[in-house]
């Protein structure tokens, strides 16, 4: 049963260049999917309207059968979907723990150990860690929280190649061992081969590629 | 981690940011609550005028109405006439004495005693002409009471030692302290005048010696018109060396205890049954009032206009510091939403990062305030009121409450101004900005 569904997602940027023109798709818990596209094809922009950081100019977003744009686009994002960001995105007068902090009330400290992080760098500012380590930290925030869905933009974007396959299987184990449905935006062929389901979006429209 | 959590790790985490803060918060408040507390003490200071100085009322003898005069008597000067009207008797003074509202009386006539020094010197004049063989004649003022003697009210002249004349006193002088030095007079000493009026020498107590004369000019023609020379005697003695036994005045100075309500006991003292028939004239004079407390009220004017631009300048810094910072944790308020957080927990957390910095800087400027605000008030009168002595400067809790409840309302207002042009964007679009 799919967790999240969309169907004819249509998205005009500034009113005038459409960038997505009806996209359809069900995505399901448990699975890692990669979208691939040319830049500037919309893939971030499908990444946002999904996790609810920007609403549609047409179409709807179910997540367990219910319209997001009913139940609240704040509350999807607190409830149901969590980001993590090419940029890691954390907040940068709070330590790894804290930041972690910011979508579970679980203790932090274990995920954060579990991701390959110290006890000591969990509590170190995060602008004094590596790209990797913030991106972990990312991660964690990610996982800690109790979402179903994770939306990853290019999660290995700025790492290198050893960072970027540890994260790459972080989150496949998010999906397969956590029952996450993982969905992941990126140029890398390499990520999208661990993918379960590779989505290609192609002027404005999405199609379910070959691995 | 609440919004409580975060903004407490703000504050203590982002230090030079918050200690501007705090050094601005403090700034502002300190001022506008002094020039709050000062304004206050001005507002007492003039209340205590009102109530000690007041205003005067002036009886006066009719003497410019021809119809209290006599017919015309010939003699060698030319006609001379008689005035027929009525004085102010030691009655009347007791009348009005007991009006409500009436704080003292008193009468005076500046010159109205011209004595030669008969057993001490005066300051000499350019030339010096002796009429009376007894040396130059000098002008005393002939008084009830020197404490409500103008020169005495304005502050230019301050008694020095002793005590000033009373209604009760009789053949007691004042003398300033530039004669008594001259002289080696001090106070309990007599000194003899000589009258070519009365053609009597009368010797005279000091019972007070007072100063402002220091930096009058002794360069007269003639003694009597260096300031030093002059001084005060009294009513009763005057009385005695025209050998009058019934107390008759020409004029009385009835000091009333509020300017404002100075008509009132005016109408009440004319209709006084010891006065109602009676030929006098009557004018009032808030001067003295106005002398005191048009200062006090230009201070007042001042501290107001002071509040204002504190209060507007104050709230100019806060929002632009406050816009401006806020601009920079776009994404952080991106990142808070990203995660689920509502716009009103973001705004929630901004304003209590900045009550935070508030709170000890409310204390600092209590702090402040109580170091500072008696030394700002007594410039601000040494400079614009020299007859004030001192003002009484506290911090009442009016004040207090005032500056913090304006002070939370600008934060809130600026934190609210600040927010908005970050909150109102969608998250996606903050993200991809910072992108």
């Amino acid at each position: 049963m799919s967790i999240l569904e969309f169907s004819n997602l249509k998205y005009t940027y500034n009113g005038k260049q459409s960038i997505l023109r009806g996209v359809n798709g069900k995505l399901e818990q448990g699975k890692l999917y990669a979208i691939l596209g040319p830049s500037g094809c919309g893939k971030t922009t499908l990444l946002s309207l999904l996790g609810g950081l920007d609403r549609p100019d047409n179409g709807q977003i179910l997540f367990a059968g219910k319209d997001i744009a009913e139940t609240g686009l704040a509350d999807h994002r607190r409830n149901h979907v969590s980001f993590i960001f090419q940029s890691y995105n954390l907040i940068d007068y709070l330590t790894p723990v804290e930041n972690v902090a910011l979508t579970s009330k679980l203790p932090p400290l274990p995920i954060l150990e579990r991701l390959g992080l110290s006890k000591e760098e969990a509590k170190r500012n995060v602008l004094k860690l590596s790209g990797g380590q913030q991106q972990r930290v990312a991660i964690a925030r990610a996982l800690a929280s109790e979402a179903p869905v994770i939306l990853a933009d290019e999660p290995t974007g700025n790492l290198d190649e050893d960072t970027a396959r540890d994260i790459t299987e972080i989150l496949k184990e998010s999906a397969h061992q956590m029952g996450k449905c993982v969905v992941v935006v990126t140029h890398s062929n390499e990520l999208a081969k661990q993918a379960d389901v590779v989505l290609r979006l192609k002027r404005g429209e999405l199609f379910v590629g070959n691995k | 981690m609440n919004f409580f959590g975060r903004a407490i790790r703000y504050c203590w985490r982002q230090k030079v940011r918050n200690s501007i803060l705090l050094l601005v918060f403090t700034l502002l408040a300190s001022s506008a609550m002094i020039a709050l507390t000062v304004g206050h003490a001005t507002a007492e200071g003039a209340a205590e005028v009102r109530k000690t100085v007041g205003a005067s009322i002036r009886v006066a003898i009719d003497s410019g109405n021809q119809e209290n005069y006599g017919p015309g008597i010939e003699n060698s000067n030319g006609m001379s006439y008689q005035y027929n009207g009525d004085y102010i008797t030691q009655e009347v003074m007791d009348a009005i004495a007991k009006v409500k509202g009436v704080v003292s009386y008193s009468a005076e006539s500046e010159g109205g005693y011209y004595g030669a020094a008969v057993d001490f010197d005066y300051f000499p004049g350019a030339f010096n002409v002796d009429v009376s063989g007894y040396g130059q004649l000098v002008p005393y003022t002939v008084t009830m009471n020197t404490a409500l003697s103008v020169k005495f009210l304005d502050g230019t002249y301050t008694l020095e030692e002793g005590r000033h004349i009373m209604p009760e006193d009789s053949f007691a002088v004042l003398i300033s302290k530039e004669l008594a030095d001259k002289n080696h007079l001090s106070l309990g000493d007599t000194i003899t005048l000589y009258s070519l009026d009365t053609q009597r020498e009368d010797v005279f107590e000091i019972v007070g010696i007072f100063s402002g004369t220091e930096g009058m000019s002794k360069d007269a023609m003639m003694a009597d018109g260096i300031p030093a020379n002059q001084g005060y005697i009294d009513m009763n003695s005057y009385q005695k060396m025209w050998n009058e036994t019934t107390l008759e005045l020409g004029s009385l100075d009835v000091y009333v205890d509020s300017a404002e309500n100075v008509q009132d006991v005016l109408e009440t003292i004319q209709n006084l049954p010891e006065i109602k028939d009676k030929t006098f004239t009557y004018s009032t004079d808030t001067e003295n009032f106005d002398l005191i407390s048009n200062p006090l009220s230009s201070i007042q004017t001042m501290v107001g206009t002071a509040v204002v631009i504190i209060a507007v300048t104050g709230a100019v810094i806060i929002v632009l510091l406050l816009g401006l910072w806020t601009r920079g944790r776009k994404k952080e308020a991106g990142i808070l939403m990203a995660v689920g957080r509502s716009k009103l927990e973001i705004v929630l957390q901004f304003l209590t990062e900045n009550i935070l910095v508030a709170i000890p800087a409310a204390a600092a400027s209590l702090g402040m305030t109580a170091l500072l605000a008696d030394k700002v008030g007594a410039y601000l009168v040494s400079q614009t009121a020299n007859n004030i002595t001192g003002l009484s400067v506290r911090i009442h809790s009016a004040d207090i409450a005032a500056v913090y409840g304006i002070g939370v309302l600008i934060l809130i207002l600026a934190v609210l101004l600040a927010a908005v042009t970050v909150i109102r964007l969608k998250p996606r679009e903050i993200l991809s900005q910072m992108d």
